[in-house]
């Protein structure tokens, strides 16, 4: 399974303040593989506050084939497509579009403007509680 | 250099579910536990880098986004707002 965190998830996983974001980033692996957006990255690395908090934080995507930030930029068709799917800041649209360019089956965020507005049939927008009740589920099948 | 073997004893199931995922992944049993070997180590390593950075956080007393979860997302949709302006809008104008 393919997925992309929100820049929101990550932080709050990173702290370790929310129980199901914390447990997010510990699943992923061979299992669950990450894939985020060059965007993702600056807007974590923007809020830490030590170089080698920055360091730290690439070098978990430095050596793991689960784990990738990819820096090409998002085609722009995708991003007008999901403006109109109901993310009019180009920002959103953005994180939207690269979920879908990515083939990603989830996209987990904390941020009401995806967890409410968004309309996709491309992935699923839920937030890290949500998403980890689907992953407990489907490791009980 | 030779290879040193050994012999190994696994349950009938263990070695019935090992050759299923051999089968999937077109290798045989070794290739099997070794890539499991592998993931599991890429898997610790992943573990202690993430856990190393938690405790960077924390040793400087956390990330200085605000006090609550409503906080912290305001925040970093400020941010995000900042990046995209100055990075990536031209590319989408």
């Amino acid at each position: 399974m393919h997925i992309c965190i929100d820049s929101s998830a990550f932080i709050l996983g990173l702290q370790g303040s929310d129980l199901a974001a914390t447990k997010v980033l510990e699943l992923v692996g061979s299992e669950l593989n990450l894939i985020i957006p060059r965007l993702v990255a600056q807007e974590v690395t923007r809020n830490l506050v030590t170089p080698e908090q920055v360091r730290q934080f690439y070098r978990l995507f430095e050596n793991y084939d689960f784990a990738q930030i990819i820096d090409e930029p998002v085609p722009t068709g995708l991003v007008e497509k999901y403006i109109n799917l109901g993310l009019p800041a180009k920002a959103d649209a953005f994180i939207g579009a690269f979920a879908e360019w990515m083939s990603v089956s989830h996209l987990i965020s904390e941020n009401r403007h995806f967890l409410r507005d968004l309309q996709t049939d491309s992935f699923q927008v839920l937030d890290a509680s949500k998403f980890i009740e689907i992953w407990e589920t489907r490791l009980l099948k | 250099m030779d290879t040193e073997f050994v012999t190994l004893h696994l349950p009938a199931t263990l070695h019935k579910k090992l050759q299923a995922l051999a089968t999937e992944e077109h290798t045989d049993l070794v290739g099997v536990i070794t890539q499991l070997v592998t993931n599991a180590y890429q898997q610790k390593s992943w573990l202690q880098n993430l856990t190393i950075l938690r405790r960077q956080i924390e040793n400087k007393g956390g990330l200085k986004l605000g006090n609550t979860k409503e906080d912290i997302i305001a925040q970093l949709r400020q941010t995000r707002h900042e990046i995209f302006e100055t990075e990536y809008a031209h590319l989408y104008r």
